[in-house]
């Protein structure tokens, strides 16, 4: 079954939405929402993954709290151009199921996102 | 008197593992060492370990691929036992391996700290780590004390009505009280 993948981040496709988009292809299906943009109606879409792109969102471990809080078991990733530890223990120690570099190849972000939805 | 919780503190650094024990103690708790894997390991392999700090490069610090703590940290047999990670080389890649949920959604550790963080930094991830692991144990008591109660009071409720004996109805009596009583202390906790 193809999965639904929610991409928070620009509206306006950037490089990066292009190359998750493709990596992401035979996993299943991408939307992309804005944060200004998300609504109660898009989280209450039964996603099988929503994933953060740090740049774009105010403040990505508060968005991640948000999100929980509607939906605990909702597997999360944060993206990330820079990557810090300290951003890593805190997005992770949020409930984030995982935390990646934007730097990772297409293989090794396709490998991580498969790896995120098959978390029990 | 309670026991203080045992925590083992595994580091190749002597004198910082000197330290970070001493101010352990100093705090009330129980503290066993490890200079090195096979400490550390022999030690939780004891079972009587609460928490277990690790730094990351338990064999040489100089090597930036030694990661034999957070190995330690993901030994399937010391499941049990929440750790805590501590290096003196933060990183996001070790974050990342240290914190990221497996297969079944679990972490390996329950925190990660940076060595310069400091001792408090240390002390409050600790008292965090001993808080969770309490919580957890108390509900594995609530899941079956309410069956067994029940079971006990059932089963004295038999004997006192097969054996015709007044004393078991006093034993089915006593047990049902404690069964009210601790019902409703678990209820107001």
């Amino acid at each position: 079954m193809k999965a639904m993948i929610l991409l928070i981040g620009r509206q306006e496709k950037s490089v990066w939405h292009q190359i998750l988009s493709e990596s992401l292809t035979t996993l299943g299906k991408l939307d992309l929402v804005s944060e200004e943009e998300l609504s109660a109606e898009t989280t209450q879409t039964d996603y099988n993954l929503v994933i953060v792109d740090a740049a774009t969102v105010i403040d990505a471990e508060n968005l991640l709290s948000r999100l929980l809080i509607e939906k605990p078991y909702l597997k999360i990733v944060v993206a990330t151009l820079s990557p810090t530890w300290q951003e890593a223990r805190a997005v992770l120690r949020a409930g984030a199921a995982d935390y990646l570099s934007k730097a990772l190849t297409r293989r090794e972000l396709l490998v991580a996102i498969e790896n995120v939805l098959n978390i029990r | 008197m309670a026991r203080s919780p045992l925590i083992l503190f595994a580091d190749n650094d002597p004198d910082f593992l000197a330290t970070r024990k001493e101010f352990l103690e100093r705090e009330g708790y129980d503290v066993a060492v490890a200079h090195n894997t096979v400490e550390a390991r022999r030690a939780l392999d004891r079972n009587d370990v609460q928490l277990a700090i690790l730094d990351i490069r338990l064999l040489d610090d100089d090597d930036e691929k030694d990661i034999s703590g957070l190995a330690l940290a993901k030994v399937s047999a010391h499941q049990g036992v929440p750790k805590i990670i501590l290096t003196n080389y933060p990183s996001y890649a070790a974050v990342r391996e240290s914190l990221k949920p497996d297969i079944n959604g679990l972490s390996p550790v329950v925190a990660f700290l940076s060595k310069q963080e400091g001792p408090d930094a240390m002390l409050a991830a600790v008292g965090d780590a001993l808080d969770a692991s309490r919580r957890l144990r108390p509900s594995l008591l609530r899941l079956f004390l309410p069956l067994i109660m029940l079971l006990a009071i059932v089963l004295s409720g038999v004997f006192a009505v097969v054996s015709y004996d007044p004393r078991w109805l006093v034993v089915t009596a006593g047990l049902a009280i404690f069964y009210a009583v601790s019902t409703w202390w678990f209820a107001s906790e």
